[in-house]
């Protein structure tokens, strides 16, 4: 009542104001309900383009002033589709409105069907096109990071080109890759890095059994759907997607490097200490480079050679055109797309190319019958080796463009210029970092065609029958080019000190057809309130590919990477080449599913997957997946209606099984393959079989999901989200376990259990929806738990990522812990001069320790064991450091991830922030361990923590008069301050200090734009005209001390994760954009 | 009704699309296409030779099988692993060992052996090997480059799995075989690869022939027959600590293998496609110029391209071709060698120098140490057709692995052992040994009078290892020799001694003067010695009529005492064998089990 008077007021005072100004005013009231009569109070009623408007009251009631200007009145709220209503002299519009088509209600194919996202009930998360070109990244996938809950994207490097790794809950492979299963349109692809962002439409990812079930085997880590743009009904409409924008180091002074005073000074002590105090020797290893001692205080004055800066500190740009054309006409409806994409990245030599093509048609001749048409290609090149030295091919751990540019020396030394003979300066000094780039060169082309086609046709009311059928070829083509200066060519090669190039030309093709039946027995039901329909389905798929590599040695020493490209057929000697045809890959599958529904309120849904794959042999190559689900809508119960706001409540329980096939085929039986190897003298030629021990007895790994989740949508579904529980045990895991000693180095096995569990929320808040003005906030959390339930029998599987000498392993996988374990030493800082008596041996100084001391032996110095040197706790109190003294250092798995973003628009304004978020794993800082620790090589540069004196490393120096210092107290008094070992080491260690905690916040994204009024750019014939401008990686809060928290360099094997060692570094990057529609 | 039709048409369709789920890539190798053809089948014998071309032999078999004994030593004085290697105490965790890929000698050598099976299964189904003669020598060859593979594998680790038959489910884990298996298996393969094959069916040294096969059949037969660190009968693989022994297996007694042995070699001698060089120095400069060609004295060379590092590490320092470079010496010879040969004999000066190459080219006799001496077989300054350009560069030398003066020396030895009426005795057994020392001495009166002096088996036997030693010094023959004769830990006890009699001028070498004077040799950039026989008493200065002579005081007594200190670590007869490595232990399931008393 008081609303009423209120508004009676309001309109009063409006008809005063109108009569006073406007004569024409007109008075207009109604009425707003939804579909079902009831009243929708707080709908916006306002006239367009005008700042004229009112709200519904609690009766849906409104009155509004047509003050001239408009005529035509807009309905708007929150979830609802708008409406206008053309006023003219109408005085009372009464309005129906309907539920918005949001993003929950689109029908997306998902299992061979058709289904509305918020009827599903498995567990399911998705995100749309505004989410994935939010992020101007080659690789659409990392856009996603952060957005979906339970989907963990990172990002192993920085590089154009860098892999992307998708973790759907956790992981459950323990050395295969334990990535989704793709599924383009509907189609199988093995990479999805070569899609346009442009052409996508959504992403969807089925995260329990029950979703993949349908998928059978591949299915059991989770499967991404990607669906691309269609036609949209109406006229041809054409629009324009484009950005520039520049791209620089994220993050580039998180690493310092000696400075060459402190580098100058380094080296003295590592000289005086080699030759334990004797100047005269200790001058062959200092002064023949940088002079007298006593001149040292001249390098204070030395300008440093930045090479870090000087390889990866480069401006670089990237830009995206992207052109659109949509249309239909009668019984057609087509669109095509084009996009060019381009990037120059910030390390030198590394760029990255791509132009897709895409078309799509669909042509219904009769209503019975439609046909589905699509087919798209993408051209990419990438440009550069990148910085770590990961694909390097017979390559040192340490060796990596980063490093190299870290590690080498900050000032030229005089071997600069002169000749030194035969000194293989790149073992004593390192390589320049910037002919080290060159030197290490790579050229990757990839070309994808995806072609596949569709009939459906009713054949009676209800039961439609689908043939699809496609193709997916792939070629890559590598070009790696090792230089005078690279690893390989130094010790690799069969022809020395002469460049060498290695070229790879991998093709694989899949050809596809799927048919399936459905039948909904929406006819058979008297009673509407019983929904249900039935799907059979067949599909069967053969993969084939072949892969060929050549390596070419011995070209002319002038010859670039280019050249060796072009002119590879005159190398001087192809000195291996093999052939590879992978053996066949098949595929077939019988696969049903029933769905029932029974009043809105209760759902049951149960499907049977049957393959057969021709990696297993014939008595094991069946597998039978089956799955069921319920899921009860609580909100349409009688008693809930009208309670507390509640818009949908939904429980859901799932529990399916899905399984896994993915190793490489061929492994059930000896098959030889064919390479030319011209290390063996004279018989080059040989047909070999693989290096994988055949097993016959493999067969499907399962994983058995139990998933819980409660769906919510509150207030006008202003507060909407869901809560996740699941629990996921993989079982007979697909194992390539070592079989060291027998001739093979690995088999495939089955082989223990993997179990991941864990919980998951996620949450979308609309703060303000006004015409002028929204602002939604949307987040997500998820806890995985990891744990390894069995090995089947075996103890342990340890593998060494190779930074740690004399330590055996330093990640083992074992039962009850979670994958990605690391082990080392517990460092307990280093020893002082306690226990250690000086004694003078001529002109060298010894330093005897005690009997009781700890002997480092085979980890820290012993050519150097003095006060100074690192120390470790020794566990088993064996007086020894060594490998049994290794404890558990933490695990690289997340305790959890997530993200939230930030959506608001003011008037033409919009605005998007998004960040990411990851808590609680440990990161193996490999970098550390490398520039802190002398090790093995001389006269490479080490990370300012190594800095002798001044309050960080111990020195055993006296700076006044460049004498070893002999006297303990003194010694004891100078280094007082020292917070670290000095680091001269004879060879690397791996202990505590190295893992470090990589949680982290990061701002993805950031962008602003503003749309034109519409009513100016139709003056020029455009409907929709925005640009905006957009950050990303705008900033990532992290206690890691490397450059990036996210990180994986050795990624050759899933066992070895999350170590830093020469990462591409990530680059921050501002665009500027306009997408435009005609 | 048509509809149905119309369906029944689609599923048909559907159906047919699926074909048999066929496996075979589209040119797949199987063992039926490879082993019927006998290129394909010389391609597959390839594979086998490559696990030569693999690290195992490159920076593990080539560096660290040979030393300690009492002609060649490890020249790193450090008690760190690689070292002490050399020093029989290893242990199964050692990193420079343990590699349990199939690039690490263990696992490289199964390789080559599962490779070698495969083959042989597949020569037996589809070679037709009864007729074709051609495909019968590669059956023969694969026989010897499996036994070859053998051998090494157990020369290094003593007892090793008896994988005779390509891998199955059943045999994937396979405990340690006894070596009576072992050797029985080999030998008679060798007896049958021979048979085989025929003398001019290979027309390289660096490929498993007939010669090489006879030439095997007799090592493997003196070594089953001899003695070595073995498990108690039946206790292989159960922790044993093992004691020095010959086999008890009648089939393995001298008696039964000697006369067969010498029927083999006599084989080579008669065929006559082999003879001496006849200079020993000619034999080395060929070796370091990688010329091992057939028809000449080498009989099988390792085909070793790449990643052979057997020259450079084991040669002598030469800072005139790698300046930065003069630690990459692992091996050398024993300070007291040098003074066992007869100042005549030709191998001396080729097998002991005694110093760097200076940066001039020319032996730098400033650096002469008389604790370490170099392997003079193995010198940078030889090679002529090939320049390594750096010293990460490999040398592309092939490993010379049998020899014909070893097929003399050792039909000498067996002829020795065995009666006249076996084709054996002593003269024969001189006979046989002639042409070796005739070589060395470069005199025949003079091997004459070094053959008349032994008059009885037994003394004969003593002149057969003492020649061994001094003919085959840095070949890494010598361990194999001294384990098979019994006298392992007795002779580097024996040589440490030596060493310090040296070192003393006591024992046999009192009366050597104090101090040695060296020169440059005129027309030649090797060093000329004196002062190292009780003859060369005189005192030499630079401004000697005769030249350029510098002294060195008190030499011998500057040899360090870790020559005979460090001669070994662990008891030689207790550890002559590697232990497997540790990560191939426990990659073997608790199947494979460390004897000798190594734990883990």
């Amino acid at each position: 009542m008081k609303q009423a008077i209120k508004t009676a007021m309001v309109c009063a005072f409006l008809l005063l104001l109108a009569g006073s100004v406007d004569a024409l005013a007109q008075s207009i009231k109604g009425k707003v309900t939804d579909e079902k009569g009831h009243a929708l109070p707080g709908v916006t009623v306002y006239f367009k383009g005008t700042t004229n408007g009112v709200v519904t009251d609690e009766k849906g009631a409104y009155a509004i002033t047509k003050r001239g200007g408009s005529d035509v009145l807009v309905f708007s709220c929150v979830g609802l589709k708008e409406q206008e209503q053309v006023v003219t002299n109408r005085v009372i519009i009464n309005v129906t409105m309907q539920e918005a088509m949001n993003f929950l209600d689109e029908a997306v194919s998902i299992g061979y069907q058709e289904v509305k996202r918020k009827d599903l009930l498995g567990s399911v998360v998705s995100v749309d096109n505004k989410a994935i070109t939010s992020l101007p990244a080659t690789n659409f996938a990392e856009a996603l990071a952060g957005k979906m809950a339970g989907v963990n994207v990172t990002t192993a490097e920085g590089d154009p080109g860098a892999s992307v790794s998708i973790k759907v809950r956790g992981t459950a492979s323990i050395t295969q890759d334990g990535s989704p299963l793709y599924i383009v349109d509907g189609f199988p692809v093995n990479s999805i890095a070569d899609l346009s962002p442009q052409d996508i439409k959504s992403v969807d990812v089925l995260k329990d059994a029950f979703s993949t079930a349908i998928y059978g085997s591949r299915g059991a880590y989770g499967v991404v759907l990607i669906t691309t743009k269609e036609a949209a009904r109406g006229k041809v409409s054409l629009s324009y997607d484009g950005y520039y924008g520049v791209k620089m180091f994220a993050n580039k002074d998180a690493v310092q490097v000696l400075s060459p005073y402190e580098f100058a000074q380094f080296n003295y002590e590592y000289a005086m200490a080699f030759y334990r105090g004797d100047r005269n020797k200790a001058q062959y290893k200092y002064n023949q480079y940088f002079g007298e001692f006593e001149d040292m205080a001249l390098y204070k004055d030395a300008p440093a050679n930045d090479w870090v800066g000087k390889v990866f500190d480069n401006l670089g740009y990237t830009q995206n055109h992207s052109v659109q054309l949509s249309g239909s006409a009668d019984r057609v409806r087509w669109n095509a797309s084009y996009s060019h994409m381009e990037e120059q990245a910030i390390m030198l030599n590394s760029n990255y190319k791509r132009d897709n093509l895409s078309f799509r048609a669909f042509f219904t001749p009769l209503p019975k019958l439609s046909f589905s048409f699509g087919t798209r290609y993408s051209n990419t090149l990438v440009q550069g080796a990148g910085a770590n030295s990961v694909n390097d091919k017979g390559t040192n751990y340490s060796n990596g463009r980063l490093l190299s540019a870290l590690r080498y020396t900050p000032i030229p030394f005089r071997y600069h210029e002169e000749d030194l003979g035969d000194v293989d300066v790149n073992s004593y000094f390192g390589t320049n970092p910037i002919q080290d780039v060159e030197d290490n060169d790579n050229r990757t082309s990839r070309e994808n065609w995806n072609i596949n086609g569709s009939a459906t046709w009713t054949i009676i009311p209800n039961l439609k029958l689908k043939v699809e059928g496609g193709m997916d070829a792939n070629t890559s083509i590598g070009d790696r080019f090792y230089g005078l200066t690279s690893y390989y060519t130094r010790f690799g090669a069969v022809i020395p000190n002469q460049p060498n190039s290695i070229h790879t030309d991998q093709k694989d093709r899949t050809v596809r057809s799927v048919n399936t039946l459905s039948y909904n027995f929406k006819n058979l039901f008297r009673d509407n309130r019983h929904v249900a329909d039935v799907l059979l389905g067949q599909e069967y798929s053969f993969s084939t590919g072949n892969s060929e590599t050549v390596t070419a040695q011995g070209f002319p020493t002038s010859f670039t990477s280019e050249m060796t490209r072009l002119y590879r057929g005159s190398a001087a000697q192809i000195t291996s080449s093999t052939n590879t045809f992978s053996e066949n890959n098949v595929l077939l599958s019988f696969f049903g599913r029933a769905n029932y529904v029974f009043d809105n309120r209760y759902s049951l849904s149960a499907a049977l997957r049957a393959d057969a794959s021709s990696k297993f042999a014939p008595q094991n190559r069946w597998g039978v997946f089956p799955s069921v689900a319920a899921s009860w809508t609580i909100s349409n119960e009688s008693f809930m209606r009208g309670l507390f706001n509640v818009d949908q409540l939904k429980l859901r329980y799932s529990f399916g099984t899905a399984g896994n096939n993915r190793i490489p085929s061929g492994n059930i039986r000896t098959t030889f393959f064919s390479q030319q190897n011209n290390r063996v003298y004279e018989m080059p030629n040989m047909i070999i079989p693989g290096e994988v021990m055949p097993n016959p007895d493999l067969r499907w790994e399962i994983t058995y999901s139990h998933n819980i989740g409660l769906d919510y949508a509150l207030f006008h579904s202003r507060l909407s989200g869901s809560i996740e529980l699941y629990n996921n045990t993989t079982k007979d895991l697909l194992i390539n376990f070592p079989t060291s000693g027998t001739g093979y180095n690995t088999q495939y096995r089955n082989l223990g259990s993997v179990r991941n569990r864990g919980i998951e929320f996620s949450t979308r808040f609309i703060v303000v929806e006004k015409r002028n003005f929204g602002l939604n906030v949307s987040g997500n959390i998820a806890f995985n738990q990891n744990r390894v339930i069995s090995l089947g029998g075996v103890d342990k599987i340890e593998t060494n990522s190779g930074y740690a000498y004399g330590l055996y392993a330093d990640y083992i996988v074992t039962e009850g812990e979670p994958l990605g374990m690391m082990y080392g030493l517990q460092s307990d800082g280093f020893y002082t001069t306690e226990g250690f008596t000086p004694r003078m041996q001529g002109n060298q100084l010894f330093w005897d320790p005690d009997p009781e001391m700890l002997n480092p032996e085979g980890v820290a110095n012993s050519r150097w064991f003095a006060p100074g040197a690192p120390r470790f706790i020794d566990q088993n109190g064996d007086n020894k450091i060594n490998a049994d003294d290794r404890v558990k250092l933490g695990s690289t798995l997340p305790i959890g991830t997530g993200g939230f973003s930030l959506n608001g628009n003011l008037y033409g304004v919009d605005f998007s922030a998004s960040f990411n978020f990851c808590f609680g794993n440990k990161i193996y800082n490999a970098n550390s361990v490398l520039l802190t620790q002398r090790g093995q090589y001389e006269y490479r540069n080490l990370s300012k923590d190594a800095a002798p004196g001044n309050g960080h490393a111990w020195t055993n120096i006296d700076w006044n008069t460049g004498e070893l210092i002999s006297d303990p107290e003194l010694l004891a008094e100078v280094n007082k301050d020292a917070t670290t070992w000095s680091p001269y080491t004879v060879q690397n260690f791996f202990s505590d200090q190295y893992i470090e905690d990589g949680s982290f916040l990061r701002l993805g994204s950031l962008s602003i734009g503003y749309t034109l009024p519409e009513s100016f750019t139709q003056r020029f014939h455009v409907q929709k005209l925005r640009i905006y401008v957009s950050g990303s990686n705008l900033f990532c809060l992290t206690r890691y001390s490397g450059y990036d928290p996210e990180v994986n360099c050795r990624r050759s094997t899933p066992l070895t994760p999350g170590v830093d060692c020469s990462a591409y570094p990530k680059s921050r990057s501002y665009i500027v954009g306009v997408n435009i529609t005609l | 009704m048509k509809k149905i039709n119309t369906l029944l048409f689609i599923a048909t369709a559907g159906l047919i699309a699926c074909q048999p789920l066929s496996q075979k890539a589209q040119s797949s190798f199987d063992d039926s296409s490879v082993f019927s053809n006998e290129a394909l089948t010389r391609y597959a014998l390839s594979g086998v030779y490559m696990s030569y071309a693999e690290n195992g032999y490159g920076t593990d078999y080539f560096l660290l099988y040979g030393p300690n004994t009492d002609v060649e030593v490890v020249q790193n004085t450090t008690d760190a692993d690689t070292p002490n290697l050399c020093r029989y105490s290893i242990s199964p965790t050692v990193a420079k060992l343990d590699i349990p890929s199939t690039t690490g000698i263990f696992g490289g050598n199964f390789r080559g052996i599962e490779r070698a099976n495969i083959a042989l299964r597949g020569l037996e189904q589809y070679g037709n090997i009864g007729e074709n003669k051609n495909m019968a020598a590669l059956y023969g060859e694969a026989l010897t480059v499996r036994a070859l593979l053998y051998t090494d594998l157990m020369n290094l680790y003593g007892e090793v799995p008896a994988r005779f038959e390509p891998i199955t489910t059943e045999t994937k884990y396979l405990p340690k075989a006894d070596k009576d298996v072992l050797y029985k298996q080999l030998l008679s393969d060798l007896e049958q690869a021979a048979d085989m094959m025929d003398f001019k069916s290979l027309p390289r040294t660096t490929q498993a022939g007939k010669a090489c096969a006879l030439g095997m059949y007799a090592r493997l037969a003196m070594q089953a027959a001899g003695y070595s660190l073995r498990p108690d009968e039946g206790k292989v693989n159960t922790g044993d600590p093992g004691t020095v022994r010959k086999s008890n297996d009648p089939e393995l007694q001298a008696e039964v293998l000697y006369p067969k042995a010498l029927k083999a070699l006599q084989q080579i001698i008669d065929y006559g496609g082999f003879h001496l060089y006849d200079k020993f120095e000619e034999l080395w400069q060929d070796y370091c110029n990688q010329n091992t060609s057939i028809g000449k004295e080498v009989i099988y060379a390792l085909p070793v391209n790449g990643s052979g590092t057997h020259l450079k590490f084991n040669a002598i320092p030469d800072t005139h071709v790698f300046p930065a470079q003069e630690n990459m010496n692992y091996n050398g010879v024993q300070s007291n060698l040098y003074f066992r040969y007869a100042a005549y004999d030709q191998r001396r000066d080729v097998t002991c120098y005694p110093t760097k190459i200076g940066s001039n080219g020319v032996a730098d006799g400033t650096k002469i140490n008389p604790s370490i001496w170099y392997n003079g077989k193995f010198r940078i300054s030889w090679m002529k057709s090939y320049k390594m350009a750096s010293r990460d560069a490999a040398d592309q030398c092939k490993y010379i692995y049998l020899r014909y003066a070893d097929v003399l020396l050792m039909a000498s030895e067996l002829a020795n052992a065995l009666p006249e009426s076996a084709g054996g005795g002593l003269q024969k057994a001189k006979e046989y040994m002639r042409p070796v020392l005739v070589r060395a001495f470069q005199n025949e009166a003079k091997a004459d009078a070094y053959l008349a002096t032994y008059e009885d088996t037994e003394s004969f036997q003593e002149a057969i290892m003492e020649q061994r030693a001094l003919e085959f010094a840095g070949e890494g023959l010598r361990r194999t020799d001294l384990i098979r004769w019994g006298i392992l830990k007795k002779t580097l006890d024996e040589c440490a001694q030596d060493i310090q009699d040296l070192r003393n001028r006591a024992g046999r070498y009192s009366g050597l003067p104090t101090d040695i004077y060296w020169r440059v040799k005129p027309g030649s950039e090797d060093l000329e010695l004196y002062g190292t026989t009780a003859d060369e008493q005189e005192k030499k200065t630079v401004t000697d009529p005769d030249g350029g002579w510098n002294k060195i005081g008190n030499f011998y007594g500057r040899i360090g005492s870790y020559r005979w200190e460090l001669m070994y670590k662990g008891n030689p007869d207790e550890k002559t064998w590697r232990p497997i490595p540790a990560s191939i232990i426990t990659a073997n399931m608790g199947v494979l089990v460390n004897d000798y008393g190594y734990t883990l």
